[in-house]
């Protein structure tokens, strides 16, 4: 069993903050999977929509989940039913291409490296080594960015929405920047 | 990339969503002014923006799990 297979079986159980940890595990090789639809739907919406519904299958006692990696192959399903959802809601059929129409097909679990510790601290700096506008801009968005639409994140800051979406793209640029001169 | 564009991807990059009725997530509206070859270009700014949130979480959680555990929890 994968280590995402062992804090699954502890959400099973109910536990809300061991599905946390087991949805911070496999977020990124389920969102890559997505990418195939991204010019159809918004991928966002549909990750979430697709953990709300890993969540309740979860706590059917009744459904297994067996084999190596089984809540990551379970989850690209869904995730993959989801986005499909959306696609036909949308007619935006057009968009995707036929074979990942194609319901019938295991999905793949494609290499994704892990979060790299060491990036993430370097990200980390250049974030904090940031000042002013942008700083707060970015900082707030990254905080309440995920209770709150931009409109509220700017307002709470007392900036425009367009104004601070503005710095959110100048502290982007600015981190990036950063990155790369630490040769990241 | 011009700005208006800059400015449109951005605005779709945050993991808040709005809900329909049914409680579903709904992309936000700008998502729906992208030109399709465009949207690439979201997501890839989601992919980003989600990096950045988990560099700088304590617990390392992204804003798209932070969301759905609001959902969960609330």
């Amino acid at each position: 069993m994968t280590t995402a297979d062992l804090v699954f079986a502890q959400a099973r159980r109910g536990d809300v903050g061991a599905f946390a940890s087991w949805m911070a595990l496999v977020e990124r090789p389920v969102r890559g999977s997505l990418r195939r639809f991204a010019r159809a739907i918004d991928v966002e919406s549909a990750l979430q929509e697709a953990f709300l519904r890993i969540w309740i299958a979860s706590q059917d006692h009744e459904r297994t989940f067996t084999g190596e990696n089984g809540s990551l192959r379970f989850t690209l399903r869904i995730a993959r039913n989801v986005a499909l959802e959306e696609v036909r809601r949308a007619r935006l059929d057009h968009l995707v291409a036929l074979d990942d129409l194609d319901t019938s097909s295991e999905p793949s679990i494609d290499p994704t490296p892990p979060s790299d510790p060491g990036l993430l601290r370097a990200i980390k700096g250049c974030v904090l080594r940031l000042r002013g506008k942008p700083r707060d801009a970015l900082l707030t968005r990254l905080a309440r960015g995920h209770e709150l639409g931009d409109r509220d994140v700017a307002a709470s800051l007392g900036m425009a929405v367009n104004t601070f979406l503005q710095n959110i793209v100048r502290a982007r640029k600015l981190v990036a920047a950063c990155l790369e001169g630490k040769g990241l | 990339m011009n700005d208006t564009l800059e400015l449109l991807i951005e605005s779709v990059a945050g993991a808040w969503r709005d809900r329909d009725a049914s409680g579903r997530a709904v992309p936000p509206p700008a998502w729906w002014d992208l030109p399709p070859d465009e949207r690439l270009l979201a997501f890839d700014a989601q992919v980003a923006t989600r990096e950045l949130e988990r560099a700088v979480d304590p617990e390392g959680r992204s804003g798209t799990v932070r969301a759905v555990m609001d959902r969960l929890t609330r």
